[in-house]
């Protein structure tokens, strides 16, 4: 019996009391291993599931009101203050929004910097969610520290593969966290080629961790609960996305990003302070790894495909919890693309385009490690900003989140209270929901109805 | 073998904007200020994972960070990490929560932590937005500099 086994069980074994039948109501009040603060309450009467709530409480944070009366420039440095985990998403969704208006359209050697600079964002954010989130709900621990006592050498791998995109992160991005050195139309400075090498060797080790990372993962115990999702991703017909395509779904959506507001409606639910986002005329869809695999399977390098289809992937993943494999598979392909980037970088002559100021309305969507963010600013012809609105991936989650639950829980209410509350939140985990950027998210209550 | 081996990793961690969350900034700006022999002064904002990786090859490590809840600010415990457990039980609940006490005892776990490891935890009374350290906690921030400059060169000293 393997270690994971022995400690699943031993879980498993505590408290058989069967939820069947009974009238419960499952109460967590502070989701762990997520970022930020939500709640989960879930209610059950007479052995049917009544009522299911994502309740996200973070106190709305305003960014888009503070964003106005403020010169267009600062937005990059700004949005990236919404989240330590994907503020490169935030500058990336940002900049592209800001060169729409002023007509910029950055090429070369600048967008493959700008490339670079999200696969050590991908490789960051991915790897702390496999390593020291997620993959203790697998084995049974309560979180990475316990799990690192078992499984040390996976725990160190992960530290030091998380390492690696940092350290792109911060030689690009002028720091690890929060990077400044992003601008509209390209860098404020740019790292030598000589700074890049030894960047170079770590990355390979990094590309070989990484598929180390996919076998591990994709050997861990996945519940059966594949879903019918609509899966909407940035496509763009010559790379796996993360800064520019065109907002697609497996169920006929194909739209400019301008248009992203013509089909993506938001509306407030009294118990979360973040905007639950539908398809227009559709309901609930799902942005993140398992949308951008799906969407764009064939744009992943071949490595990526074969370490995919060597861990029994197929080309569309259904199944929520192998997103864990999903995020390994996306690390994969964010150290091989960036060594491919690195390997052929030319310094470009000038760090950044320049502009000139001019009024209008321009839409940025990027794809940040859970999904796509999309930004849109009115600036007026000084470059203030007049108006921002900012819809992030994890509010667009919040209602498939919700849906996998109301089709997680009815199969399950034989398991005791405690294991079902478990379980109710390793099914959240699989979103590595950002709660702190979506408000505008863990605690789980399973109570009496 | 890095250069450090066997030196002193001095750890300032804080957010200098968060008040007395900066305590640690402060002092450790104050003991680079020193230029004590054998020793590598740094800034952190976070602690976290990244510890691991910046401690490595160093034979002492010292580490100063504001303590919220206390009842005296300003004043400060050193803890030995090597013979005491932090008070409170680690556990990695996010990775905004992946702190100082979780970077210890995942570092101990994982048998990384280094050769010697020392904490001063300095009582803070305001964790609000802003710069600058509360009166009482700025008023000892001296006192705490000399200790660990007599600290450190005793270590080096005997070192030598």
């Amino acid at each position: 019996m393997s270690k994971a086994t022995a400690h699943r069980d031993a879980v498993s074994r505590s408290g058989r009391a069967s939820t069947r039948n009974r009238t419960i109501s499952i109460k967590v009040d502070a989701l762990a291993r997520v970022e930020g603060e939500g709640a989960l309450t879930v209610k059950v009467r007479n052995g049917a599931l009544k009522d299911v709530q994502l309740r996200i409480f973070e106190p709305p944070r305003f960014f888009e009101a503070f964003l106005r009366g403020r010169h267009y420039t600062e937005a990059p440095d700004i949005t990236a203050r919404i989240c330590g985990i994907c503020p490169v998403a935030y500058q990336m969704s940002a900049v592209h929004a800001m060169e729409a208006i002023l007509g910029l359209q950055v090429t070369g050697p600048l967008r493959e910097l700008r490339r670079l600079l999200y696969c050590g964002e991908w490789i960051e954010s991915h790897v702390l969610h496999i390593y020291l989130l997620h993959a203790p709900d697998f084995l049974g621990y309560d979180d990475a520290i316990r799990m690192a006592a078992d499984y040390p050498d996976e725990v160190q791998r992960g530290l030091q593969l998380k390492k690696v995109g940092n350290d792109i992160v911060t030689l690009l991005g002028g720091r690890e966290v929060h990077p400044i050195n992003v601008r509209v139309g390209g860098f404020y400075k740019l790292p030598t080629k000589a700074e890049w090498a030894p960047l170079i060797e770590r990355l390979k080790w990094a590309r070989d961790a990484a598929l180390a990372t996919v076998r591990w993962s994709a050997q861990l115990p996945f519940p059966a609960f594949e879903q019918e999702y609509e899966f909407v991703a940035l496509r763009h017909p010559e790379e796996y996305p993360f800064n520019e395509g065109r907002l697609v779904s497996n169920r006929g959506l194909d739209i400019a990003v301008p248009d992203f507001e013509q089909s993506i409606a938001e509306e407030q639910v009294p118990y979360s302070t973040a905007l639950h986002a539908t398809i227009e005329q559709r309901g609930n869809y799902l942005v993140g790894p398992l949308a951008r695999y799906s969407l764009n399977f064939d744009k992943l390098s071949p490595l990526a495909q074969d370490a995919a289809r060597d861990a029994g992937l197929a080309p569309t993943c259904r199944n929520p919890f192998q997103s864990i494999v999903v995020r390994s598979i996306e690390t994969l392909y964010a150290c091989d693309e960036a060594l491919r980037i690195l390997q052929h970088y030319e310094a470009p002559e000038h760090p950044y385009l320049e502009a000139t100021v001019r009024a209008g309305t321009g839409h940025g969507c990027s794809e940040a490690p859970r999904g796509s963010l999309y930004h849109r600013y009115t600036i007026d012809e000084a470059g203030i900003i007049q108006d921002a609105r900012i819809v992030p991936p994890t509010a667009q989650n919040q209602k498939t989140i919700e849906q996998d639950l109301w089709h997680f829980i009815p199969p399950r209410l034989d398991l005791s209270k405690e294991e079902l509350t478990w379980q109710c939140e390793q099914a959240i985990r699989n979103y590595d929901p950002c709660i702190s950027c979506s408000t505008h998210f863990l605690r789980v209550e399973i109570s009496d109805a | 073998m890095r250069d450090e081996e066997r030196g002193i990793l001095i750890i300032g961690i804080g957010n200098p904007h968060r008040q007395d969350d900066g305590v640690g900034i402060a002092v450790a700006r104050a003991l680079a200020a020193c230029a004590l022999p054998a020793t590598v002064v740094v800034e952190q904002a976070m602690a976290g994972p990244a510890l691991l990786e910046l401690w490595q090859g160093f034979a002492t490590v010292i580490a100063i960070d504001a303590l919220a809840g206390g009842v005296s600010p300003g004043r400060w415990h050193v803890m030995d990490l090597h013979t005491e457990l932090f008070p409170h039980r680690a556990a990695v609940d996010s990775s905004h929560g992946f702190g100082l006490v979780e970077t210890i005892e995942l570092a101990r776990v994982l048998t990384m932590l280094p050769p010697a490891l020392t904490v001063y935890g300095v009582e803070g009374a305001a964790f609000g937005f802003g710069e600058g350290l509360s009166p009482a906690v700025a008023k000892q921030v001296p006192a705490l500099v000399v200790q660990i400059c007599n600290n450190v060169r005793g270590l080096a000293g005997g070192a030598s």
